[in-house]
């Protein structure tokens, strides 16, 4: 006999529960990776910024003193060195080379050096190219590349960016 | 009778499959429009950084030809060229353009300079016009393919002339 009502004391079958934790599963997981992916991502967004925003700044800092310089001691013309030893119009020296843990460092007058890039980056290379000759005003062609300090080795926020220019000297010799 | 549907309806706690599916799709709405604002960041530290990039090279590129106008100004007797400093000194060649880093196409002209009666830069076609051969019109073009898929560049335009 079919009782009226009997149905609400009705458990679930086997089929139903299954069904139920696969959908259950499946939409848990998509949350999960959705979560994790957007942690990485902002980590890799986190990285890529810091990386390229050294590299501008350390790029613009170079810029700025090349431009005010008025000769180039080292690298001598149609020399390459990794650093550069410039002499400013009122014959102060600065210096620029990378520190033993990677980061673009500027030495004006003899002593003092400041760091030029933040600590999360490593300034993988830097070149200084002296493309001027005898008789032609010091021209620089500057290669670096910046790399995220990845101390965690995960490859996700492996970043590195490169930067290649050229610049002369405003000063006529 | 019509007590007891209504019981039942009430007593239905449970999720109704279009229940799971409107709430998958506001999920995936919602994550699809998360994902979307991370790449739209990615896009944009990349655009600044290519950008940054490109400028670099069309800097080289006018600073090698204003260096070789300092040392020799018959070297620039060219129209399109290219650069080289592998030697430790700068040399321009002819050709049309070259590809830097299989990502930046870099093509530098130069054009020739018309002069007006009184010294001043005019149209080819202006009245009294004459070429000036101790000036030239330098354009360097840097293009590449940006990573959401058009085509950017820089430019850089100035003159030259053979004054020292």
């Amino acid at each position: 006999m079919k009782t009226p009502g009997i149905k609400k004391y009705r458990g679930f079958t086997l089929v139903e529960t299954l069904v139920y934790l696969a959908l259950l599963s499946m939409a848990l997981s998509g949350f999960v990776a959705l979560g994790i992916s957007i942690a990485n991502m902002r980590n890799k967004a986190d990285a890529m910024e810091e990386t390229n925003t050294d590299l501008r700044l350390a790029a613009d800092t170079l810029f700025r003193e090349i431009r005010l310089a008025k000769s180039v001691e080292i690298p001598a013309k149609g020399q390459s060195s990794n650093i550069l030893k410039l002499i400013m119009s009122d014959g102060m020296p600065v210096f620029f080379s990378t520190s033993t843990e990677g980061r673009l460092t500027m030495t004006e007058g003899t002593e003092g050096g400041i760091r030029v890039s933040g600590p999360e980056t490593v300034f993988t290379n830097l070149i200084f190219t002296n493309l001027g000759e005898e008789g032609t005003k010091d021209s620089l062609k500057i290669e670096m590349t910046t790399a995220y300090r990845n101390n965690s080795g995960n490859i996700i926020y492996g970043y590195s960016q490169n930067l290649e220019t050229a610049m002369g000297l405003k000063e006529k010799i | 009778m019509k007590n007891y549907l209504i019981k039942k309806i009430i007593k239905q706690s449970g999720q109704s499959i279009l229940e799971i599916i409107v709430a998958l799709a506001i999920f995936s709405l919602v994550s699809a429009s998360l994902s979307s604002l991370i790449m739209g960041s990615f896009l944009t530290l990349n655009r600044s950084i290519e950008f940054a990039q490109a400028s670099g090279f069309a800097d080289e590129g006018s600073e090698a030809i204003k260096n070789v106008r300092d040392r020799n100004w018959e070297e620039l007797n060219l129209n399109e060229v290219v650069i080289d400093s592998s030697t430790g000194r700068w040399i321009i060649n002819s050709g049309p353009n070259e590809l830097i880093q299989n990502k930046y196409l870099r093509t530098i002209n130069f054009f020739p300079v018309f002069r007006d009666a009184d010294g001043r830069l005019a149209a080819s076609s202006a009245p009294f016009a004459s070429l000036d051969a101790g000036s030239k019109k330098v354009r360097i073009k840097v293009e590449w393919n940006t990573s959401n898929g058009i085509t950017d560049y820089v430019e850089r335009n100035f003159y030259i002339t053979n004054w020292k």
